[in-house]
């Protein structure tokens, strides 16, 4: 499956915190599946910046608050 | 399991199926226009109903365009099947120069083209799977 990406996220856990949202209502909010956002949590997939901006934008945050980068 | 996926399996399985077919009537010596025939409508057929029959199963995800991470992998299968299409029909015309031989080079590039698809769909449910 090959090594990880450097990419850390805090998906799951500001989902969570903005009240539960589903997987499938934050997917129809930045325009991917269900499937798509649960390979990010999963850290399966790194999403494009253009994703990244709307998933930040979704939870009012930033970028950095949401994707991490772990290693050198 | 996502549509993509369903998708993938059902129109590997389709090809499998109609493939083999094909297969067992070159083998017992139907000609390749009468072999060719009840394939291609064979597929046709069989294609049009498992869409119709997912689709009304997911009528939501089935309505969803394409996003990027399965862009990704259709478009990382659809390389990787390219391979096989590349070796069948490299072999295909190496024996056609060995043996001249125009039905079998017929049947090697239609068996080649459904192979491709086949290792392209199942690209895509081992990517959906995995870490791209």
């Amino acid at each position: 499956m090959g090594k990880p990406p450097p990419i850390t996220n805090r998906v799951r856990e500001l989902r969570e915190a903005h009240g539960q949202m589903s997987q499938a209502a934050l997917g129809d909010a930045v325009g991917v599946t269900r499937h798509t956002i649960m390979a990010i949590e999963q850290a399966r997939y790194s999403p494009s910046l253009e994703t990244s901006f709307r998933i930040a934008r979704v939870f009012n945050v930033g970028l950095e608050d949401v994707f991490g980068w772990e290693g050198d | 399991m996502s549509f993509r996926e369903r998708t993938a399996w059902v129109m590997a399985c389709t090809l499998i199926l109609t493939g083999g077919f094909y297969l067992k009537l070159v083998i017992d010596g139907v000609s390749p226009s009468s072999a060719a025939f009840p394939f291609v409508i064979g597929v046709i057929l069989f294609s049009i109903a498992a869409q119709v029959v997912l689709a009304a199963m997911s009528p939501r995800e089935a309505s969803n365009p394409v996003d990027e991470r399965e862009r990704l992998v259709m478009q990382k299968a659809a390389n990787f099947s390219s391979y096989v299409l590349a070796t069948g029909v490299i072999a295909g015309l190496g024996i056609f120069m060995v043996q001249e031989a125009g039905m079998q080079l017929f049947h090697i590039v239609l068996v080649s083209l459904v192979l491709t698809k086949i290792a392209e769909y199942g690209a895509q449910i081992f990517l959906l799977r995995s870490r791209i």
